[in-house]
């Protein structure tokens, strides 16, 4: 019904504007939709050279663990499950860091600790966990420094704004990074066999 | 009868009128034929009988639903005849075209007209060239035999009872969506508005019209010679394939065939082709100049008024789509240089800024970008905001920075990919990558929203303005076609309700163009039109957008006996005006 038709005569302009406000469709897609972002995919791999992100500042959101890395096969794993005796020499201890990059990408940076013996490459170590120090309250990218011997940031000099983290558990998190067969947990795991010649 | 969106009418009138239409003149009814749906009272009335009317013979008071096939036609000939406008239309065609916008033609053969739409419902209907064969002896005109008079009538009288069994099938496919009636009587009011402004049309320098037609063979010799020596692709006035194929070889430009094999020749082509390789500009412009130019097709009347229909609703985003031959905005800009005001009038030409910018920035709720719009300037607001220019920086002192980001934010409108935007700014992907991250983070608000809109009009088959103009979304539907819907057919409602607010405000509003109005008032007058039409331009925006209001710009004013210039039609202008000259000499 046209205000026209409501009142026999003719509408002042407030009071069409507020019928025609009566009979628009609303446009707030965003609020609208019925659709959320659903994260399934989780990258396990240190940030890239060119890179900016953000390491998320809580504790909650890191985790301890053995890295186990084939060299050859640039694979990463984690051990558990009393493995890890097993693969002494391909084992190091390293901290899961919870990151954002600009484009929004989660990712989990599995960063190797400093060894308590102080053996060679400590400082490439030592450096990794002081970008992600640096990159818990800036946007950072990191580069492998080779005459430096060490991992150079960069931090961003603009205001780039808060990072947008995941609204999922970082055990969740974990569980998309490390999907598939990324936990060595027995002997028979194929990345073991592989090594020990038995494939 | 609650369930019945057309109810609350006391009588509901099909009306159509048979009519002699010449290029660029009003029409002149023959007939009129109408039938109340309800009662079934039917009325016809022949020619002699309509000019001794002072009114419809029929209600068309506000209880009353007058319902046409193309009303603004029927309405063009209330005004030829000096009748009062119904105050309420439906328009089946128009409301024929939101019930099928979008989909694929193998849903919808046969196009919008009314057969079409009667063979959609499987309703019958004479057959075209029936149809076709009276429309020819109506348009060939009087004297008109008696027998002729009694079979225009039932020929007349066809259309009616086809449209009245049309009428229950549309309004019972259309009236389950959301207010669809308060909906379609709004498009009616902007149809009334339709055949007001065509009733008016834009002012054209019959003259210098004469001239350009008596003289168009030297006028395209004289544009071709301005590159005739860098570019000699063509003999005479003649464009030679060979030699633009052999000069495409020479410069390794890749062009687009057609499926048969043959170099694209087509607008769109020159068009990107152009932006990709800017040699190519000046072979495009001279081709625009010439092949939009058919001069006889231009609508003019007796009058001097240039008038065509202006097809409402005739694109998938509701824009007008007004014939681009017979329209005088339609062909080359240099060709408005024939619009001129008569003596003691003139015209004014206001449009929205970056209506586009504007609406995305007010749905998405992007407060970000509303400020870069607020701003004045967006392009310049965006480079700042993504840190690609200083603080402070202006259009004067970073022109090239500015220069890139209007392409990328009106680029990011239609979806363009970094591939495309590279080759356009003729920049590196990399940084072309770059420039489209720097708008996603910028404006994440604005695309959150945009990906939100294709996602409901994905989730639920179509996506509608706010005014309930439909567009359905089908497996062929293309996601950047869906893009840039939202902010294109919501501007379309915007400048729909502002010529609806003009015209019923008694602004003389010779036409609509895109996004802006051509206005005409006596000399005297003319600023306080333009204040009056800005009122219902901002008006219009407010509804459209709760509240925000898209800028306002008095693009031109010209006064008689200055003529409308079109920046970028004015040096081809000036050399045909010069080459006229020395002819005339």
């Amino acid at each position: 019904m046209t205000i026209e038709n409501i009142n026999g005569t003719a509408p002042t302009e407030a009071a069409e504007d507020g019928w025609l406000a009566s009979i628009a469709l609303r446009q707030d897609y965003a609020e609208t939709a019925g659709v959320e972002k659903v994260l399934v995919s989780v990258p396990f791999r240190k940030p890239n050279k060119d890179e900016f992100f953000r390491v998320h500042p809580s504790p909650s959101n890191r985790l301890d663990i053995v890295l186990v890395e084939f060299k050859t096969e640039r694979e990463l794993f984690v051990a558990m499950g009393g493995v890890e005796g097993a693969l002494l020499e391909l084992s190091t201890p390293a901290r899961l860091f919870l990151c954002v990059n600009r484009q929004g990408t989660v990712f989990v940076w599995p960063a190797k600790l400093p060894l308590t013996d102080r053996r060679r490459n400590d400082e490439w170590r030592t450096s990794a966990l002081e970008v992600a120090r640096l990159a818990e309250t800036s946007w950072v990218r990191a580069h492998a420094d080779m005459n430096l011997g060490a991992y150079q940031p960069f931090r961003a000099q603009m205001d780039l704004g808060a990072p947008k983290w995941p609204e999922l558990s970082f055990a969740a998190i974990l569980k998309l990074a490390l999907k598939g067969d990324r936990v060595i947990d027995s002997m028979d795991h194929w990345a073991v066999k592989q090594h020990l010649g038995q494939v | 009868m609650a369930d019945d969106p057309l109810g609350r009418f006391v009588g509901i009138w099909v009306v159509d009128f048979e009519f002699i239409a010449r290029p660029g003149e009003r029409p002149d009814p023959v007939c009129l034929v109408a039938r109340e749906v309800r009662t079934n009272r039917l009325i016809r009335v022949w020619r002699d009988e309509l000019a001794a009317l002072p009114a419809p013979p029929f209600p068309v008071d506000e209880n009353t639903l007058y319902v046409a096939f193309s009303a603004s036609a029927e309405l063009s000939c209330h005004l030829a005849l000096g009748w009062p406008f119904p105050a309420q239309v439906l328009d089946a065609h128009v409301e024929f075209i939101n019930l099928i916008n979008g989909l694929p033609q193998r849903f919808v053969k046969g196009g919008t007209s009314q057969l079409a739409a009667l063979a959609h419902f499987g309703l019958s209907a004479i057959t075209s060239e029936e149809k076709a064969q009276w429309r020819k002896r109506i348009l060939e005109g009087p004297p008109f035999s008696r027998d002729e008079a009694v079979g225009i009538l039932d020929y007349c009288q066809t259309d009616v009872d086809g449209l009245a069994a049309l009428l229950p099938r549309l309004v019972q496919r259309l009236s389950p969506r959301s207010h669809w009636a308060d909906h379609a009587l709004l498009r009616g009011r902007y149809v009334k508005a339709v055949a007001r402004m065509e009733h008016t049309g834009v002012p054209i320098d019959v003259a210098a019209l004469g001239k350009l037609v008596s003289n168009w063979a030297e006028i395209k010799v004289a544009l071709i010679d301005q590159i005739r020596a860098e570019y000699p692709l063509w003999e005479g006035a003649t464009f030679k394939h060979d030699r633009f194929e052999a000069w495409l070889i020479g410069k390794r430009i890749p062009w687009p065939r057609t499926e048969a094999g043959r170099l694209s020749l087509s607008r769109d082509t020159f068009k990107e082709m152009a932006k990709a390789y800017p040699i190519v500009a000046p072979i495009r412009e001279v081709r625009e100049n010439l092949s939009s130019m058919r001069l006889s097709d231009l609508a003019v009347g007796s009058d001097g008024r240039n008038r065509t229909s202006l097809f409402p609703f005739g694109t998938k985003s509701s824009r007008n789509a007004p014939s681009n031959s017979r329209f005088v905005f339609g062909p080359a800009a240099w060709l408005r240089a024939l619009i001129r005001p008569t003596r003691g009038r003139a015209l004014a030409y206001l449009d929205y800024s970056a209506q586009e910018v504007g609406v995305a920035a007010a749905l998405s709720g992007d407060e970000a970008l509303q400020r870069a719009y607020d701003s004045g300037d967006p392009y310049m607001s965006f480079a700042v905001d993504a840190g690609l220019a200083p603080a402070g920086a202006t259009k004067r002192s970073h022109e090239t920075i500015r220069s890139l980001c209007k392409t990328v934010v009106l680029a990011t409108n239609y979806g363009q990919q970094a591939q495309a935007l590279a080759e356009r700014l003729d920049i590196s992907v990399l940084q072309a990558k770059q420039l489209l991250q720097a708008h996603r983070r910028t404006y994440g608000r604005f695309w959150q929203w945009s990906q939100a809109a294709v996602d409901t009009a994905v989730l639920t088959g179509h996506v509608d303005t706010i005014f309930g103009w439909r567009l359905h979304v089908t497996p062929d539907t293309r996601v950047t076609s869906l893009l840039n819907h939202p902010m294109q057919s919501n501007g379309a409602e915007m400048l729909r309700l502002a010529c609806i607010f003009a015209v019923e405000a008694g602004i003389s509003v010779c036409a609509p163009v895109h996004d802006a109005l051509l206005i005409e008032a006596p000399v005297a007058e003319i600023e306080v039109a333009i204040e009056r039409t800005r009122a219902c331009m901002a008006r219009a925006s407010r509804i459209v957008l709760g509240g925000r209001e898209v800028g306002t710009g008095v693009d031109k004013v010209v006064r008689y006996p200055d003529r409308f210039m079109d920046a970028r039609g004015v040096r081809v202008w000036e050399l045909v005006v010069g080459l006229l000259e020395r002819q005339a000499a």
